[in-house]
């Protein structure tokens, strides 16, 4: 599970004129320079982490990782994969897809038996992978996902469905026959892992092996936190979709139902992230009470609207009206709301409708520790104490959608049983698709991205959100290795002159840089 | 799917009590109880099963149609298992070993003919899987309206609760000494049900899953989620009951399931009823070809009836969420009758709200045709639709609705509770009707001079059929039950005597809620 939950969906953006001139030559080959050092340089067996030391003598994914580690969750491996692809297909130069085959190389070197992905790969196995959770995995105080090696797979933070997401990609590219028995695989998984009434489990095979705090281990319940629900559905709707297989219909069909089944009944028609077998809500990390969501809610409830486009069926739209009615009544009084900028706890308890609030105290595994109760003051700031629900919108759309027929919502649905009507093959109008939407903040300039690249072919950044090595002081005590933050869990980033290889950074300009080759070709 | 429906259970409930010492009477009567049950032990039975009548010399008998000599008939009202229930009440009152003998008979006629899947089909045959499929050659495949006879799947059905009261009946008489010969087939029936549900918990009519008997344009409709005749009700009460009596807590999550179907195949409003039948997108779904694909009044009451039962089983309030919207549903297609009685259409159409009626023309199944449109008159008579109680859902989902999740599932089996006295009991509440039963001397006096000395009751002008027959020009009969243009049965008005396990039945009963009243123990 992330921390931070970052919102997927940017607005698309129209690349401003006053950038257009550079010469696109100069600008493919500061891509190619760019690109070139992070696969000969920075990659590890073709994968990646998250951001290195410029000298590469640390790194990190989510937390600190090996020199023998790629991390799978993003950004890392697959994040770099499905960049090299969107280069690949706006240049056609083969530099990328070799690149982009080295990703996948990595990724199924990675991949467990079960067909599944953990969060990271250890290309010095499962030993030295003990060894990485036995320190700094367990050390890391409130990154309880990580406190413990399960050997299983994860669809937390999407981990599994973009991994296997990247090799249909791939696959898809050149229809290379390598790339076929892993994605496969991948898919038998996600299918296996999918409870009958169409939810997942945030890993799989199950576990029950990690209780904490007296609590049930949660990574068997159902579990829409960080998208693992969503995500393992737009996957096999993309597999439904580009491979044509009909016995993925039934599980699209599922996991969308269990939308239905899982929503509250009322007066607290809302959902949460995570459910017992019994279908009700439950708690997930020590951080996180069994209550309802708004923000789970909101996002739900955004989800049918679109399952309805998928189906044309308005049991979709049934309780939408009960959600909107459950999100007003546990809104935030006037006084409560951050001076305007919180709508909701991000917790509301079953039953009375409170608030429910999570802190903490302590400054490790040891001796910290995360308790819930009724006190909105003194948030826990890593993990938002409240959420921001625009109601307006959810209505809004609501209106919007329902008043479509099926027939006018199901437009372009990519489950309509009929002949497809696009000039290119399925596979390639979800290729293309894909380039179509990469999207970039106006305010870049390919000019300043170019300049900023150093002689080496490298962004380099500064200030980022680093942890402390993992160490055994003289008496005992072991180092917290989660990022630095303060008690109540505000991030602090590293305020030295250190210098940064950052993915995310790396990504952002070549982003930038595609764009403007990719309007140029038009 | 059953047409005819019987209570098949003794409901021992009393209002009156006798203050008159009546002994001599008492020990008459179980004599002839047991007199009369020898009769149907030891000269009816086939290999310890029934079917549902008999001609009086035995040398014609009928299920639901025609049978051969062979046959016993499994489904509820017809035969069997209604028998097999009846010997264990019998045993239950008088303690007499030889009705728990009868009802184990009876148990291990239903073993030997559990199907390979461990189902059970309508019937078994004794002359194995080649008389079967003869039978339905001839008999089965001309009994014009009874499609579900029309052609052999050769698999085991859940219609007319066929399965779940096999397995029901199994249960209880295991439960009745935990005698270890019924335990596998138990278990079976328990694996049968388990591995017949879909993911979202739904059952088809009939598993495993066939799809080789489509109706002209229609899809064979026996593979479809099923409310029809309780096949889904009926196999969630059954698993309910196997939890409460085995505690297998691998239950639970099938029993959950089994409720969330309801809620999955709930239809949009303003049509928020449900379909007999729904097809593998969760929507309405035809059956026979009577049978159009629509909402059903009667099952959106049962189903909505449900719903509210699982709040109580549940304290879920997800099960109350959209009863409302089925009232509303309900509410709008109600007419009133010509006595200003409201009434509720069999079939409402989908997408207008109009009645769909059903007509046939024809004399079999060569020439016989079903159809439906608006047309109110000349209606089919041999399918009715169930009753709905708008009030009774009304009042009790408000009464409902005011309870607190605690509060409204204080009294669930499916909570802590491990001491349940009866786990045969129908966990789904869903009869509504107490029936008090009063038997006098009189009574019992005039049922005991109505037998026959064979210690029989026999009866006259039962529903009958033609015999399977192909005439000089090729014709062959209609092996129906008889009935006119329309569907309504003829019975045989000649003076044929008949034996009806019915009426059996029906007199045990009142033999037994006599002497349970007034014997001195």
């Amino acid at each position: 599970m992330r921390i931070i939950t970052f919102t997927s969906c940017l607005l698309s953006l129209v690349i401003s004129n006053a950038s257009l001139g550079q010469d696109v030559n100069q600008v493919r080959q500061a891509m190619l320079k760019a690109t070139k050092y992070m696969v000969e340089e920075v990659s590890t067996q073709g994968g990646y982490v998250g951001f290195y030391f410029e000298d590469l003598s640390r790194r990190w994914g989510e937390l600190e990782a090996f020199e023998t580690q790629i991390w799978v969750q993003e950004p890392g491996t697959v994040s770099m994969g499905n960049l090299l692809l969107d280069a690949y297909q706006i240049t056609k130069d083969e530099y990328y897809y070799q690149a982009a085959t080295e990703v996948a190389e990595a990724l199924i070197w990675g991949q467990l038996p079960v067909g599944g992905w953990n969060y990271m790969i250890d290309f010095a196995g499962d030993r030295s992978l003990r060894e990485w959770y036995n320190t700094i995995g367990k050390n890391a105080w409130g990154f309880e996902e990580h406190n413990q090696y399960y050997g299983n797979a994860t669809f937390d933070d999407v981990t599994t469905s973009k991994a296997a997401e990247f090799l249909l990609r791939i696959y898809l590219e050149k229809m290379d026959p390598r790339f076929k028995p892993a994605l496969d695989k991948a898919i038998d998984f996600v299918l296996e892992a999918q409870y009958p009434l169409g939810g997942w489990p945030q890993r799989y095979p199950l576990m029950h092996n990690h209780p904490h705090h007296g609590k049930e281990d949660y990574t068997s319940f159902y579990t829409y936190n960080d998208d693992v629900i969503w995500g393992n559905l737009e996957f096999l709707i993309d597999c439904y979709y580009t491979l044509g297989e009909e016995r993925l219909l039934d599980p699209i069909h599922r996991a969308m139902n269990f939308f239905i089944i899982t929503q509250h009944g009322n007066p607290q028609g809302g959902w949460t992230e995570q459910y017992d077998m019994n279908l009700q809500p439950v708690h997930a990390r020590t951080y996180e009470p069994a209550a309802l969501m708004p923000g789970a809610t909101f996002r739900n409830a955004l989800h049918m609207l679109n399952f309805y486009k998928y189906t044309g069926d308005r049991r979709y739209l049934s309780r939408i009206p009960d959600a909107i009615e459950w999100l007003k009544a546990s809104s935030l009084p006037d006084d409560q709301t951050e001076d305007g900028t919180r709508t909701h706890p991000t917790f509301v308890e079953v039953g009375t409708n409170r608030g429910l609030y999570a802190h903490r105290k302590g400054t490790g595994v040891s001796d910290g520790k995360y308790w819930v109760d009724y006190n909105d003051k003194n948030l826990l700031a890593h993990y938002g104490g409240k959420a921001n629900v625009n109601i307006k919108l959810l209505e809004d759309e609501y209106k919007k959608v329902s008043a479509l027929s099926p027939d006018e919502a199901t437009v372009g649905s990519p489950l309509k049983m009929e002949r497809f009507g696009k000039e290119e093959t399925p596979q390639h109008y979800f290729l293309d698709k894909r380039v179509r939407e990469i999207q970039v903040s106006p305010n870049e300039n390919v000019n300043d991205v170019i300049q900023s690249l150093d002689e080496r072919g490298r962004w380099l950044t500064k200030n980022e959100w680093i942890s402390r090595p993992y160490a055994v002081s003289a008496d005992g005590d072991e180092t917290n290795t989660a990022r630095y933050s303060d008690e109540a869990g505000n991030s602090i980033r590293d305020t030295s002159e250190q210098q940064y290889i950052s993915v995310r950074e790396y990504i952002k300009n070549m982003n930038i840089l595609m764009r403007y080759v990719w309007t140029s070709n038009q | 799917m059953g047409k005819l429906r019987y209570s098949i259970s003794v409901i021992l409930f009393f209002v009156s009590i006798s203050f008159i010492q009546s002994q001599p009477l008492v020990t008459q009567v179980e004599e002839k109880m047991l007199a009369v049950t020898k009769y149907m032990v030891e000269e009816v039975s086939t290999n310890g099963g029934y079917v549902s009548i008999y001609y009086d010399d035995l040398s014609r008998r009928w299920g639901e149609l025609e049978a051969y000599e062979s046959m016993i008939w499994v489904e509820g009202g017809y035969g069997t298992v209604a028998m097999g229930n009846c010997f264990l009440d019998l045993y239950e009152v008088t303690a007499n070993e030889y009705y728990y003998q009868a009802a184990e008979n009876a148990g291990r006629a239903l073993i030997w003919g559990q199907h390979d899947s461990g189902g059970w089909h309508y019937f078994i045959d004794f002359s194995g899987e080649r008389s079967m499929k003869e039978w339905y050659r001839t008999i089965g495949k001309n009994a014009w309206g009874f499609e579900e006879h029309n052609h052999y799947y050769g698999n085991a059905t859940f219609d007319g609760k066929n399965t779940a009261n096999a397995a029901q009946l199994l249960l209880r008489i295991y439960l009745t000494k935990l005698d270890p010969q019924f335990k596998p087939a138990i278990d079976r029936a328990i694996d049968f049900v388990l591995a017949s549900q879909y993911p979202l918990g739904g059952w088809p009519q009939r598993y495993p899953l066939k799809y080789d008997f489509p109706h002209g344009e229609l899809e064979d409709y026996t593979h479809f989620y099923t409310f029809n005749d309780d096949v889904t009700a009926e196999n969630l009460n059954f698993l309910i009951q196997c939890y409460v009596a085995l505690g297998d807590t691998r239950l639970l999550d099938p029993i959950r399931r089994a409720m969330n179907i309801y809620l999955l195949t709930q239809q949009p409003s303003p049509q928020a009823g449900w379909s007999k039948q729904h097809d593998m997108s969760l929507k309405p779904a035809h059956a026979r070809t009577y049978e159009p694909a629509a909402i059903y009044p009667d099952y959106t009451y049962k189903n909505a009836m449900l719903l509210l039962r699982f709040y109580e089983l549940t304290g879920d309030r997800r099960y109350l969420a959209r009863v409302p919207e089925a009232i509303e549903f309900l509410r709008d297609v109600g007419q009133k009758d010509e006595t200003g009685e409201i009434v509720y259409p069999i079939f409402i159409e989908i997408g207008t709200n109009k009645p769909l009626y059903v007509h046939r023309k024809g004399s079999n199944v060569s020439d016989g045709v079903y159809w439906w449109d608006y047309d109110s008159t000349n209606l089919i008579r041999h399918y009715n639709g169930g009753g709905v109680d708008l009030q009774r859902l009304e009042n009790k989902y408000r009464r409902l609705n005011a309870l607190t999740p605690a509060e409204a599932s204080a009294d669930s089996p499916l909570f802590g509770e491990t001491t349940i006295k009866n786990p045969l009991q129908d966990f789904l509440m869903r009869s509504d009707r107490n029936v008090t039963n009063q038997v006098t001397d009189a009574d019992v006096r005039e049922v005991i001079s109505s037998l026959d000395e064979n210690n029989r009751w026999l009866v006259k002008h039962q529903p009958y059929t033609l015999p399977y027959q192909v005439s000089p020009t090729g014709e062959i009969s209609n092996t129906a039950r008889r009935s006119d243009a329309v569907g309504r049965t003829i019975v045989d008005p000649s003076d044929q005597l008949y034996l009806s396990v019915r009426t059996y039945i029906a007199n045990m009963n009142m033999f037994m809620t006599y002497v349970l009243h007034n014997r001195k123990d």
